[in-house]
Protein backbone atom coordinates (compact mmCIF):
# COMPACT_ATOMS: atom_id res chain seq x y z
CA UNK A 1 0.00 0.00 0.00
CA UNK A 2 1.42 3.64 -1.02
CA UNK A 3 2.46 5.68 2.23
CA UNK A 4 2.36 8.94 -0.05
CA UNK A 5 6.39 9.47 1.13
CA UNK A 6 9.40 9.95 -0.34
CA UNK A 7 12.63 8.65 0.38
CA UNK A 8 16.19 10.01 -1.20
CA UNK A 9 18.39 6.98 -1.63
CA UNK A 10 22.04 8.17 -2.66
CA UNK A 11 24.90 5.22 -3.34
CA UNK A 12 27.38 5.82 -6.53
CA UNK A 13 26.56 1.78 -7.09
CA UNK A 14 23.44 1.50 -9.54
CA UNK A 15 23.12 -2.44 -7.77
CA UNK A 16 22.76 -1.00 -4.39
CA UNK A 17 20.32 1.53 -5.15
CA UNK A 18 18.10 -0.77 -6.97
CA UNK A 19 18.11 -2.87 -4.16
CA UNK A 20 17.54 -0.29 -1.49
CA UNK A 21 14.62 1.38 -3.78
CA UNK A 22 12.95 -1.54 -4.70
CA UNK A 23 12.97 -2.77 -1.02
CA UNK A 24 11.48 0.46 -0.19
CA UNK A 25 9.06 0.26 -3.24
CA UNK A 26 7.68 -2.78 -2.14
CA UNK A 27 6.73 -1.31 1.24
CA UNK A 28 4.85 1.78 -0.07
CA UNK A 29 7.47 4.49 -0.47
CA UNK A 30 7.87 6.76 -3.38
CA UNK A 31 11.92 6.62 -4.36
CA UNK A 32 14.18 9.42 -5.95
CA UNK A 33 17.76 8.01 -6.78
CA UNK A 34 20.87 9.94 -6.39
CA UNK A 35 24.16 8.71 -7.75
CA UNK A 36 26.65 10.62 -5.18
CA UNK A 37 26.66 13.30 -2.36
CA UNK A 38 26.35 16.57 -5.23
CA UNK A 39 23.48 14.58 -6.84
CA UNK A 40 22.33 13.47 -3.05
CA UNK A 41 22.24 17.48 -2.15
CA UNK A 42 20.33 18.88 -5.69
CA UNK A 43 17.96 15.75 -5.32
CA UNK A 44 16.80 16.95 -1.53
CA UNK A 45 16.97 20.59 -2.19
CA UNK A 46 14.12 19.26 -5.33
CA UNK A 47 12.39 16.96 -3.23
CA UNK A 48 11.98 19.20 0.30
CA UNK A 49 8.98 17.30 1.11
CA UNK A 50 11.15 13.97 1.33
CA UNK A 51 10.54 12.42 4.88
CA UNK A 52 14.32 10.28 4.91
CA UNK A 53 17.24 9.82 3.04
CA UNK A 54 19.15 6.69 2.75
CA UNK A 55 22.94 7.36 1.88
CA UNK A 56 26.41 5.22 1.48
CA UNK A 57 29.43 6.48 2.71
CA UNK A 58 32.00 5.75 0.43
CA UNK A 59 31.46 7.71 -2.95
CA UNK A 60 32.85 10.02 -5.24
CA UNK A 61 32.97 13.74 -5.72
CA UNK A 62 31.18 14.24 -2.30
CA UNK A 63 30.51 11.04 0.20
CA UNK A 64 28.20 10.59 2.14
CA UNK A 65 29.47 11.92 5.29
CA UNK A 66 30.57 15.67 4.26
CA UNK A 67 26.72 14.98 2.37
CA UNK A 68 25.67 14.97 6.00
CA UNK A 69 27.32 17.99 7.31
CA UNK A 70 26.33 19.72 4.12
CA UNK A 71 23.02 18.65 3.89
CA UNK A 72 22.55 19.54 8.42
CA UNK A 73 23.46 23.05 8.20
CA UNK A 74 21.29 23.95 5.01
CA UNK A 75 17.59 23.86 5.39
CA UNK A 76 14.91 21.94 3.98
CA UNK A 77 17.68 19.01 4.99
CA UNK A 78 18.39 19.81 7.98
CA UNK A 79 15.04 18.62 9.06
CA UNK A 80 15.08 15.12 7.37
CA UNK A 81 16.08 11.85 9.00
CA UNK A 82 19.21 10.44 7.74
CA UNK A 83 20.02 6.18 7.74
CA UNK A 84 23.95 5.81 6.39
CA UNK A 85 23.64 2.56 4.65
CA UNK A 86 27.74 1.40 3.66
CA UNK A 87 30.03 -1.08 4.08
CA UNK A 88 31.84 0.87 6.87
CA UNK A 89 31.62 -0.25 10.09
CA UNK A 90 34.24 1.85 11.96
CA UNK A 91 33.08 3.07 15.09
CA UNK A 92 34.86 6.67 14.56
CA UNK A 93 33.15 6.86 11.06
CA UNK A 94 29.77 6.02 13.42
CA UNK A 95 30.87 8.58 16.02
CA UNK A 96 31.08 11.21 12.96
CA UNK A 97 27.43 10.41 11.48
CA UNK A 98 26.03 10.68 15.01
CA UNK A 99 27.69 14.19 15.86
CA UNK A 100 26.55 15.12 12.28
CA UNK A 101 23.10 14.15 12.81
CA UNK A 102 22.72 10.68 11.39
CA UNK A 103 20.00 8.60 12.93
CA UNK A 104 21.13 5.55 11.61
CA UNK A 105 24.08 3.05 10.51
CA UNK A 106 23.23 -0.04 8.72
CA UNK A 107 26.52 -2.12 7.31
CA UNK A 108 25.96 -3.74 4.23
CA UNK A 109 24.62 -6.42 2.78
CA UNK A 110 21.08 -5.19 4.18
CA UNK A 111 18.28 -6.86 5.70
CA UNK A 112 15.46 -6.09 3.92
CA UNK A 113 13.24 -6.03 6.63
CA UNK A 114 15.47 -3.79 9.24
CA UNK A 115 15.81 -1.72 6.54
CA UNK A 116 11.89 -1.41 6.07
CA UNK A 117 11.60 -0.85 10.16
CA UNK A 118 14.25 1.33 10.49
CA UNK A 119 12.35 3.32 7.88
CA UNK A 120 8.41 3.11 9.28
CA UNK A 121 9.91 4.39 12.48
CA UNK A 122 11.71 7.36 11.93
CA UNK A 123 8.89 8.51 9.66
CA UNK A 124 6.19 7.55 11.80
CA UNK A 125 4.76 5.08 9.98
CA UNK A 126 5.59 1.94 12.44
CA UNK B 1 41.05 -13.70 6.92
CA UNK B 2 41.23 -13.02 2.65
CA UNK B 3 39.49 -16.90 2.10
CA UNK B 4 36.99 -16.82 4.83
CA UNK B 5 35.74 -13.10 3.95
CA UNK B 6 35.97 -14.17 0.46
CA UNK B 7 33.68 -17.45 1.10
CA UNK B 8 31.60 -15.87 2.85
CA UNK B 9 30.54 -13.07 0.55
CA UNK B 10 30.21 -15.33 -2.07
CA UNK B 11 27.83 -17.58 -0.37
CA UNK B 12 25.45 -14.58 0.72
CA UNK B 13 25.38 -13.72 -2.66
CA UNK B 14 24.11 -17.45 -3.50
CA UNK B 15 27.41 -18.59 -5.11
CA UNK B 16 28.70 -21.42 -2.54
CA UNK B 17 32.76 -21.86 -3.29
CA UNK B 18 35.34 -24.24 -2.42
CA UNK B 19 38.84 -22.88 -1.88
CA UNK B 20 41.28 -24.65 -4.10
CA UNK B 21 44.49 -22.92 -2.54
CA UNK B 22 46.81 -20.07 -4.55
CA UNK B 23 47.62 -20.30 -7.75
CA UNK B 24 50.64 -18.76 -9.65
CA UNK B 25 49.58 -15.52 -11.28
CA UNK B 26 50.73 -16.36 -14.30
CA UNK B 27 48.80 -19.82 -14.62
CA UNK B 28 44.90 -17.85 -13.71
CA UNK B 29 42.90 -17.86 -16.22
CA UNK B 30 40.84 -14.56 -15.48
CA UNK B 31 37.24 -13.89 -16.29
CA UNK B 32 36.81 -11.20 -18.89
CA UNK B 33 36.07 -8.62 -16.65
CA UNK B 34 38.01 -7.77 -13.20
CA UNK B 35 36.88 -5.23 -10.20
CA UNK B 36 39.56 -3.47 -8.60
CA UNK B 37 39.69 -1.28 -4.94
CA UNK B 38 42.39 0.40 -3.80
CA UNK B 39 42.93 0.41 0.12
CA UNK B 40 45.06 2.63 1.95
CA UNK B 41 46.04 3.60 5.84
CA UNK B 42 48.43 1.11 8.01
CA UNK B 43 48.21 -1.45 4.62
CA UNK B 44 48.44 -0.09 1.62
CA UNK B 45 47.45 -2.03 -1.87
CA UNK B 46 44.64 -3.21 -4.10
CA UNK B 47 41.82 -5.95 -3.85
CA UNK B 48 41.39 -7.68 -7.07
CA UNK B 49 38.14 -9.77 -7.83
CA UNK B 50 37.74 -11.65 -11.09
CA UNK B 51 34.70 -13.84 -11.51
CA UNK B 52 33.27 -14.80 -14.63
CA UNK B 53 30.13 -13.28 -16.47
CA UNK B 54 27.66 -16.40 -15.67
CA UNK B 55 28.22 -16.27 -11.82
CA UNK B 56 28.01 -12.43 -11.71
CA UNK B 57 25.04 -12.69 -13.54
CA UNK B 58 23.64 -15.04 -11.65
CA UNK B 59 24.11 -13.73 -8.36
CA UNK B 60 23.01 -10.33 -9.52
CA UNK B 61 20.34 -9.21 -7.10
CA UNK B 62 18.40 -7.23 -8.78
CA UNK B 63 18.07 -9.50 -11.91
CA UNK B 64 20.95 -7.36 -13.90
CA UNK B 65 21.62 -8.36 -17.25
CA UNK B 66 23.60 -5.53 -19.31
CA UNK B 67 27.37 -5.15 -19.29
CA UNK B 68 27.23 -1.97 -17.04
CA UNK B 69 24.52 -3.71 -14.62
CA UNK B 70 26.79 -6.72 -14.47
CA UNK B 71 30.34 -4.79 -13.91
CA UNK B 72 28.56 -2.13 -11.28
CA UNK B 73 27.81 -5.37 -9.55
CA UNK B 74 30.94 -7.05 -9.75
CA UNK B 75 32.67 -3.57 -8.54
CA UNK B 76 30.36 -3.78 -5.34
CA UNK B 77 30.83 -6.99 -4.58
CA UNK B 78 34.60 -5.64 -4.45
CA UNK B 79 33.86 -3.35 -2.43
CA UNK B 80 31.79 -5.62 -0.11
CA UNK B 81 34.53 -7.87 0.38
CA UNK B 82 37.13 -5.17 0.91
CA UNK B 83 34.42 -3.84 3.86
CA UNK B 84 34.36 -7.79 5.54
CA UNK B 85 38.25 -7.92 5.49
CA UNK B 86 38.25 -4.27 6.41
CA UNK B 87 36.11 -4.66 9.51
CA UNK B 88 38.32 -7.86 10.36
CA UNK B 89 41.96 -5.74 10.49
CA UNK B 90 40.19 -3.34 12.67
CA UNK B 91 39.32 -6.02 14.85
CA UNK B 92 42.81 -6.77 15.26
CA UNK B 93 43.86 -2.77 15.26
CA UNK B 94 44.51 -2.13 11.81
CA UNK B 95 42.42 0.60 10.30
CA UNK B 96 42.35 0.87 6.64
CA UNK B 97 40.16 3.48 4.32
CA UNK B 98 38.76 2.45 0.92
CA UNK B 99 38.55 3.80 -2.39
CA UNK B 100 35.96 3.41 -4.80
CA UNK B 101 36.08 0.58 -6.89
CA UNK B 102 36.42 0.14 -10.58
CA UNK B 103 35.96 -2.30 -13.23
CA UNK B 104 37.94 -3.29 -16.10
CA UNK B 105 37.31 -5.48 -19.14
CA UNK B 106 39.52 -7.23 -21.98
CA UNK B 107 40.25 -10.29 -23.79
CA UNK B 108 43.31 -10.94 -21.82
CA UNK B 109 44.74 -9.61 -18.24
CA UNK B 110 48.63 -9.82 -17.07
CA UNK B 111 48.72 -9.34 -13.29
CA UNK B 112 52.10 -8.24 -11.96
CA UNK B 113 53.52 -5.87 -9.06
CA UNK B 114 56.16 -3.70 -8.48
CA UNK B 115 57.96 -6.74 -6.37
CA UNK B 116 57.68 -10.36 -5.24
CA UNK B 117 55.05 -12.67 -6.27
CA UNK B 118 51.07 -11.59 -6.63
CA UNK B 119 49.42 -14.06 -4.37
CA UNK B 120 46.46 -15.25 -6.26
CA UNK B 121 43.47 -17.38 -4.19
CA UNK B 122 41.58 -19.73 -6.55
CA UNK B 123 37.95 -20.82 -5.34
CA UNK B 124 35.65 -23.30 -7.28
CA UNK B 125 32.24 -22.25 -8.37
CA UNK B 126 30.23 -25.92 -9.47
CA UNK B 127 32.87 -26.28 -12.14
CA UNK B 128 33.75 -22.24 -12.41
CA UNK B 129 36.83 -20.65 -11.42
CA UNK B 130 37.33 -17.34 -9.23
CA UNK B 131 40.23 -15.29 -8.55
CA UNK B 132 40.99 -12.92 -5.42
CA UNK B 133 43.80 -11.00 -5.19
CA UNK B 134 44.63 -8.67 -1.87
CA UNK B 135 47.99 -7.02 -2.24
CA UNK B 136 49.52 -5.03 0.61
CA UNK B 137 52.14 -3.36 1.95
CA UNK B 138 52.32 -2.57 5.73
CA UNK B 139 53.63 0.69 7.95
CA UNK B 140 56.15 -0.68 9.64
CA UNK B 141 54.97 -0.09 12.80
CA UNK B 142 51.92 -2.21 12.19
CA UNK B 143 51.49 -5.24 14.99
CA UNK B 144 48.12 -7.05 14.35
CA UNK B 145 46.57 -8.13 17.30
CA UNK B 146 44.43 -11.10 18.73
CA UNK B 147 40.88 -10.69 17.29
CA UNK B 148 38.54 -8.41 19.70
CA UNK B 149 34.78 -8.76 19.51
CA UNK B 150 32.63 -5.48 19.58
CA UNK B 151 35.60 -3.65 17.56
CA UNK B 152 33.06 -3.21 14.43
CA UNK B 153 29.69 -3.73 13.55
CA UNK B 154 29.03 -6.47 12.21
CA UNK B 155 27.90 -6.92 8.38
CA UNK B 156 23.73 -6.52 8.67
CA UNK B 157 23.69 -5.38 11.86
CA UNK B 158 22.00 -1.57 12.42
CA UNK B 159 23.17 0.82 15.13
CA UNK B 160 20.40 3.59 15.55
CA UNK B 161 21.40 7.03 17.13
Amino acid sequence: MATGKKIVVVDDSRTARQQVSNTLVAAGYEVIEAVDGNDGLLKIMSNADASLVVCDVNMPNLNGLEMLKALKTDQPGARMPIIMLTTEAQPALLQQAKQAGAKGWIVKPFKPEMLVAAVRKLVGDS
Amino acid sequence: MIVAASGALLASVGLPTTYVGTVPHRAARWAETLSIIGLGGKLRGSLVLSIPTQLVLRSHPTGGTGPEELGDWLAELANLLLGRIKSNLLSQGATIEMSTPLTLSATAFRFERFSGTPVVHEFDCEGETLHIVFEAIADPDLRLTSPRTGAAVESGEMVTF
